[in-house]
């Protein structure tokens, strides 16, 4: 019985093991970055990016249509950009980082919207806002594969500077040199890793699993290895059972691994050891104020 | 929290360390790959 | 041979100085007091000693000290204190130095760890988070982390401002022992008494340079005075300077 409900789907069907790698590898990839961007109170600018995407893999469509390769680059050019130009407009004018980012956003995403409905049909509109976990081919599950690999290198060489430039920057800043190699290379790997993401769950999804799982680890570990490990396993975990729901119900499996997400999102705030609310109810701890 | 202290800490670690264990993720993910691209049909 | 040598320095944000035509020199292994009136350009002082503003007119030059050789603890840290590390992480980052970015930590670091975490009397706190550490906590912590970077130039910014009478004697033997080793200590303070008890030679600033000697000829109530007319006199509004200077 348990067989047939978990195990079946993926023994029987190539395109739902094909989707579960898929997510493995967002999840392995996107989801640790996601903890550094929740840890320096930059969830928000990971949606702002998210969305900052479209508009480049639309103009990557446009080009050369449902192309992996073009709206891939498409994606990385824009979503780099807008990285840059936020922080640059933050800079040298009195708008707050916040307000800048929401404003590139919204307007990339009106635009991103309007370039693909030009030339496609709703079809590949939907294509580009919520992925296509049920058809990655080989070269898509390559390129998610390749993305996860080396984000988990990179986090893992820079980890040192980046745990310092998100916790106490101006220490990094007074000890080294490596405060703006760590900040942009960061910034890249949430850019690489929400086109990456798009690719399987959408533009809008990709960065439900990169920040849910992530906020939800925080409520279950107090040290920041232990954050990543949970934030995976639970980016992992939903991955399985969103599959699993859209499989048995017939949903929209990048909605359904992101509300399984959400759940644990929820459960954790309430149940978590950490700060949840159970805990904090509870008169023994004392985390934070 | 306890075992907060016993855990091995992962910023005291060097890079080969972390890169070690970064790099059995990576084979475990392309591994992975391996059985599930093994059997042809995306649909 | 001095240690630093303010040479007609003049520091401020955005073309406004704070500091100007400093002209000094603070002797190698001297244990100095900056004090003045809020708004005297102390801060923005060490600032430009670190190196993270640079002099809008004179210069700064060390005696033969590099960049490493300084340690710095501003006021107002930007350590987000929610961030999930230890209090041995922290102290931790203080070999930098020697660990860089990289480097794994042997035994004798962690050696070297207790020990300064020991020495800010902080024993037994070693896996406490650091958001769970109360103000004075926090800045024995820091003090530790000071003590591993094993700096020949030690800029210290306000540092005992809201603690506890008992962590600052603590933190002040720890002052204390950085002279004894012939560093050079620099500490904006506002504490007088803490001052003559403590501090043998001060500086006083009112933006310009006021007086800079042997603590007992600095601190006298002509020099006060002054100051407190030099920063009346100054732009920003001087009921603010006058209260501060008391």
């Amino acid at each position: 019985m348990i067989w047939d409900a978990v195990i079946q789907p993926f023994a029987d069907f190539g395109f739902m093991r094909r989707a579960l790698l898929g997510c493995v590898a967002i999840s392995v990839g996107a989801t640790p970055v996601g903890v550094f961007l929740m840890l320096r109170r930059m969830s928000l600018t990971g949606d702002a990016m998210a969305h900052a995407i479209l508009p480049g893999a639309a103009v990557g469509y446009l080009v050369a249509g449902l192309s992996l390769g073009a709206m891939t680059i498409g994606g990385l050019i824009a979503g780099m950009a807008v990285a840059l130009l936020s922080g640059f407009v933050t800079r040298v004018t009195a708008l707050r980082e916040d307000a800048s980012l929401a404003a590139f956003y919204l307007i990339s995403l009106a635009l991103g919207v309007l370039i693909v409905s030009t030339r496609g049909s709703n079809v590949d509109l939907m294509h580009v806002l919520f992925g296509t976990v049920l058809a990655l081919d080989n070269a898509a599950l390559t390129l998610l594969c390749s993305i996860a690999s080396l984000s988990v290198l990179t986090l893992a060489l820079l980890f040192r500077p980046l745990v310092l430039e998100c916790a106490d920057p101006q220490f990094l800043r007074s000890v080294s040199s490596l405060s703006a190699v760590t900040h942009f290379t960061f910034l890249a790997l949430v850019v690489m890793n929400l086109v990456g993401g798009f690719h399987a769950l959408g533009t809008l999804m990709a960065v439900g699993i990169m920040i849910l799982p992530a906020a939800a680890a925080r409520f279950w570990a107090a040290g920041i290895g232990g954050m990543i490990a949970g934030a995976v396993a639970i980016a992992m975990l939903s991955s399985v059972s969103g599959l699993l729901l859209s499989y048995h119900y017939s949903l929209p499996s990048g909605p359904a691994i992101i509300l399984v997400a959400g759940i644990f999102y929820a459960v954790s705030l309430v149940f978590g050891p950490v700060g949840g609310l159970v805990a904090q109810a509870l008169p023994r701890r004392h985390f934070e104020v | 929290m306890k075992s907060n202290g016993s855990m091995l800490r992962l910023l005291l670690l060097g890079a080969g360390p972390r890169l070690a264990g970064a790099a059995l993720v990576v084979a475990l993910l392309w591994a992975a790959f391996l059985w599930a691209t093994a059997t042809p049909g995306a649909l | 041979m001095p240690a630093l040598v303010f040479q007609d320095l003049t520091l401020g944000y955005d073309r406004h100085p704070a500091v100007h035509h400093l002209q000094a020199e603070i002797a190698e292994g001297s244990l100095t007091a900056i004090v003045g009136p809020n708004g005297a350009g102390k801060s923005t002082l060490l600032k430009g000693v670190t190196g993270a503003l640079a002099p809008l007119d004179g210069k700064v030059s060390f005696g033969s000290l590099r960049r490493e050789d300084i340690a710095y603890l501003p006021q107002q840290s930007e350590i987000d204190r929610s961030f999930p590390l230890t209090v041995v992480d922290l102290v931790a980052m203080g070999l930098w130095r020697e660990t860089g970015p990289f480097r794994g930590l042997r035994p004798r670091h962690r050696d070297r760890i207790a020990a300064a975490i020991q020495a800010v009397g902080l024993e037994g706190f070693e896996r406490r988070a650091i958001g769970a550490l109360s103000g004075g906590q926090m800045q024995r912590a820091l003090f530790a982390r000071l003590l591993l970077q094993d700096a020949q130039l030690v800029l210290l910014d306000e540092p005992f401002t809201a603690i506890d009478a008992r962590t600052m004697a603590d933190l002040l033997g720890v002052v204390r022992r950085w002279h004894g080793e012939g560093r050079t200590v620099l500490a904006v303070l506002h504490d007088f008494d803490t001052v003559r008890a403590h501090f043998p030679r001060t500086m006083m600033l009112a933006r310009e340079l006021v007086a800079h000697g042997p603590t007992e000829k600095v601190l006298t109530a002509e020099n006060q005075f002054r100051a407190r007319q030099m920063c009346e006199a100054c732009a920003g509004p001087p009921h603010v300077c006058g209260r501060s200077a008391a």
